[in-house]
């Protein structure tokens, strides 16, 4: 059974600004996430952490609320707002009972376009707290190890939260020069999502939003990250009792062509319903190596490329096998087609991964952001699987042997003991 | 929604939760309408009320309840199958073996051998996984509505069905011993393990559901043979299907796949010993973390006790957003901590109240005692304004929406309520904890908060 065809309303505003609203949704709830490309990707050099510093103060206090004023406001309301900080973009994020959608808005917007800059020192004390927790993590340590590895001085290489380096350099003038520049509203998506009327929801925004000047100036990208081609290996010594180990090397852009063939392959070998994908069956099921093991090819494809990688947590005495075992099932995808029936399954895994996605109105909105922002088509769902359905196994085959370089992994492995690696 | 997420991190970890609360996984272990649009027009900042979807109950014959509930709007699913039985359940010295149980229905059976439940769980385009609490263990399906009666055959298949092989019961030991290695590693899962196990001393609810290391070494296949038999049979069963299907159809298929299976009689259960320690308890952990977590608990009534639902506000006033008592004098006035939960669980059993804070790099814990002493002391003194009492409830409120927006959620939900007193008492319970009065919330914070019954666990960098 399929989703029914779903009615969007999209404006762009003459600023630049962009808005999408549709009705969805069982319960009496709207959600708006509000979406600036102001993420980590845009942090000055020597100011790693800039864009999650600014991200910080905006529910310090807005306009003539203080922080305890603002979040009362919302609070008291029955909603809810956050901000969340990443790598391309910082989301306003808010959720509440229908009834006030004008009166949370208002507050959004006043948060986007007139922040106080308070309590810095406070803010970055808090990144700085997050950087230690990122850094007591055996997994997080291994996953930022291997983006360091493969995206040596690009942007994607930190973490949004920053380097202490970088956030001991930040001053007040930096958080109000970054906000000047980077919250505009041509650098804006809004999405709205609930029991609403598209139409009235939209206007309700764009009244918001129409007398804010756009900023004019383009966006500094940075430069591609360059994909190497020599195999290397990274081991860092923590006191955990599991070794944890990510193998991989650059992956794919969002818009790249194969993007959907990708998926289909990450459904195949790293991530599907249960532990049915290739390597859960293998290290985990069969060998009982590991409780996690996955890979994907598309979870961190973006405006840059993403990651092809593949991730386990195992023990000290399994780690050859675990990695043995990875690299086998890499070079089978590159070696021979998957059967059409694994791809038919694959495809009917990702279809339904769809409706679960489009449940709620929180990832209902988040597609939406996602389609506006990479220009996806706001008819991309309704034909997601038939395009899906298209995909045949030589297309997945063609798309792994056209990435997967055997012989240029990075490999990091993060445990009470060093092992010998090799991949 | 989270303060700060890095979007190159995957979601490795995943795990559902039937309500929204801390991370923690050291109580729970996871195998892995027609409405009026209301486009924002000002007004009451009250929730809308929503309407219950149809929910029908039935009683097989052989015990097996089924609840239905037709929920139309959304081309999807879910199903849960509830067993009443979770880690209080082990006998001494065999913690693990309810999680384990739950590894196991995973491998096979003569109709579904190893791997087939997930492999046609992803050919019909579902997600699958299951829960282990210390209650219950609880396997769901979310698949395309048109897949509804895939999930009934496997549930059916495994509940009396499930083969129990030495082989791959040592295969599975591995992994769930891989499972505790991960536990060992995660700070938050460590010291909510230890607050369990101070808190509740000698009573099951202290062991984690994951399982002791020394326990899982030791369990047999015997063991597992032995827990299967005693527990998994259609009398202690709850299964729940909502979502796009026809509460008739559901009811006879129901019949077709569990009406022929034996309804055993249930075993009889010990009585518990006492629920969670009556004095006050503190341990403080020195480990590798450089950053400083607090984790404080007091006991408080089962689920059904008539004074809980009170108890959900509470934890709002003290800790759902920035402008709750416990966050601003934590992180705003204080600036000791980076955020803070304040949490119950539903339980069978009496349990714990549980007040959790994630502390900036360098603070002490002991300025978070004074000021949660001091915050829950507001709360009993019955000081709160009208507008702060209105603001929990509403954000209990919008909560209790939240849970109920997916089929997994409402399912989920109506499963835990149904083993424990009644899903409608569930239902009951939730529209009552977001209308909770003044004398409701002041009685319920002034009968749990009590500082001789307080149990502590902090854990803060080794040599600081």
């Amino acid at each position: 059974m399929a989703e029914a065809t779903r009615a969007i309303a999209r404006a762009r505003l003459e600023n630049g600004f962009r808005i999408l609203s549709e009705r969805s949704g069982s319960m009496p709830l709207f959600t708006a996430l509000l979406c600036v490309e102001a993420g980590s990707r845009y942090d000055p050099p020597s100011r790693h952490g800039l864009s999650a510093a600014t991200a910080g103060t905006l529910l310090e206090g807005a306009g003539s609320l203080s922080s305890t004023e603002l979040a009362l406001s919302v609070e008291s309301l029955g909603a809810e707002i956050d901000v969340a900080s990443g790598y391309e973009t910082v989301t306003i994020a808010t959720m509440g009972p229908v009834g006030c959608l004008d009166d949370i808005l208002a507050i959004m917007f006043e948060i986007a376009r007139a922040p106080r800059f308070s309590r810095l020192e406070t803010v970055l004390d808090r990144q700085r707290s997050e950087i230690a927790e990122e850094r007591d993590d055996p997994y997080q340590v291994c996953q930022r190890a291997l983006f360091e590895t493969i995206y040596g001085r690009h942007p994607r290489a930190r973490s949004p939260s920053g380097d202490p380096d970088g956030i001991a350099a930040i001053r007040d003038a930096d958080v109000r020069s970054f906000h000047e520049q980077r919250y505009v509203p041509d650098r804006c998506t809004l999405a709205i999502v609930g029991d609403i009327d598209p139409e009235s929801a939209g206007g309700l925004a764009a009244a918001r939003a129409d007398d804010w000047h756009p900023g004019g100036r383009p966006l500094d990208d940075p430069l591609p990250p360059r994909r190497r081609k020599v195999a290397s290996a990274r081991l860092v010594r923590m006191a955990c009792r599991q070794t944890h180990l990510c193998v991989g090397h650059l992956g794919i852009p969002l818009l790249d062509s194969r993007y959907e063939a990708f998926q289909v392959l990450d459904a195949i070998l790293g991530d599907c319903a249960g532990f049915g994908a290739r390597l859960a069956k293998r290290l985990r099921e069969s060998e009982g190596l590991a409780y996690v093991v996955e890979s994907d090819t598309t979870d961190t494809a973006g405006l840059d490329p993403g990651l092809f990688r593949a991730y386990t947590a195992t023990s000290p005495e399994s780690v050859g096998a675990a990695l043995g075992g990875i690299r086998e099932e890499f070079a089978r995808v590159v070696d021979e087609a998957p059967s059409p029936k694994e791809v038919e399954a694959a495809v009917a895994y990702l279809v339904g991964r769809r409706l679960v996605e489009n449940e709620t109105i929180e990832g209902r909105a988040a597609r939406l952001l996602q389609v506006e922002r990479y220009g996806l088509g706001l008819d991309s769902d309704d034909s997601y699987a038939s395009r899906l359905a298209s995909i045949r196994p030589q297309d997945v085959h063609a798309a792994a042997e056209s990435l997967i370089d055997l012989e240029g992994m990075s490999v990091v492995a993060v445990g009470p003991a060093l092992p010998s690696l090799s991949i | 929604m989270p303060a700060m997420t890095d979007d190159s991190l995957t979601t490795v970890r995943r795990e559902h939760k039937f309500v929204r609360m801390r991370k923690s996984r050291a109580r729970q272990s996871d195998r892995r309408n027609g409405r009026a649009a209301r486009p924002g027009t000002p007004g009451s900042p009250e929730a809308a009320p929503f309407t219950r979807p149809p929910i029908e109950r039935t009683l097989l014959e052989n015990g097996l309840t089924l609840l239905t509930v037709e929920l139309n709007d959304h081309p999807l699913v879910a199903t849960v199958m509830l067993y009443g039985v979770g880690s209080v359940d082990e006998p001494a010295g065999k913690s693990g073996l309810a999680h384990l149980m739950e590894h196991m229905m995973f491998r096979g059976t003569r109709e579904h051998p190893a791997g087939a439940i997930d492999s046609v769980t992803g050919r019909l385009g579902g997600l699958n996984n299951a829960v282990t609490t210390h209650d219950t263990t609880s396997y769901y399906f979310v698949m395309p509505a048109a897949e509804w009666r895939t999930p009934l055959a496997l549930e059916a298949d495994r509940m009396v069905g499930c083969e129990l092989s030495e082989l791959a019961f040592e295969a599975e030991r591995r992994i769930a011993l891989e499972e505790r290695g991960m536990l060992d590693d995660d700070p938050e899962a460590l010291a909510d393990e230890e607050l369990d196990r101070i808190a509740f001393g000698a009573h099951p609810y202290g062991r984690p559901v994951v399982g002791e290391r020394e326990d899982i070494e030791r369990l047999s296949v015997e063991d597992l043979r032995a827990f299967y038999a005693a527990h998994y049979s259609p009398s202690n069963a709850v299964l729940v299907v909502c979502g796009d299907v026809l509460a008739d159809e559901v009811r006879s298929a129901a019949e077709e796949y569990f009406g022929s299976l034996p309804g055993e009689p249930l075993a009889i259960r010990e009585p518990m010993a006492r629920g969670a320690e009556c004095v006050r308890n503190h341990r403080t952990i020195e480990e590798r973390h450089a950053v400083p977590q607090v984790v404080m608990a007091f006991p408080c009534p089962p689920a059904v006790d008539p004074t809980t639902p009170a108890l959900d506000v509470v934890a709002s006033l003290l800790a759902s957003g920035r402008s709750s008592l416990l966050y601003r004098r934590l992180v705003e006035e204080r600036d000791v901590a980076v955020d803070v939960a304040a949490y119950r669980v539903l339980t069978r059993h009496p349990g714990l109240f549980y007040i959790a804070a994630t502390l900036l790099e360098g603070a002490d814990p002991a300025v978070v005692d004074e000021e949660v002493s001091a915050a829950l002391e507001e709360l009993k003194s019955g000081g709160l304004s009208a507008a702060e009492l209105a603001k929990g409830r509403r954000l209990v409120r919008t909560d209790v929406l939240r849970a109920r927006e997916t089929r997994l959620g409402i399912a989920g939900g109506l499963a835990l309520w149904e083993a424990l007193a009644g899903w409608d008492v569930g239902w009951a319970y939730e529209e009552a904890a977001s209308g909770a009065g003044r004398e409701a919330v002041v009685a319920a914070a002034r009968a749990v908060f009590d500082e001789e019954k307080r149990s502590s666990v902090w854990l803060r960098p080794r040599g600081r």
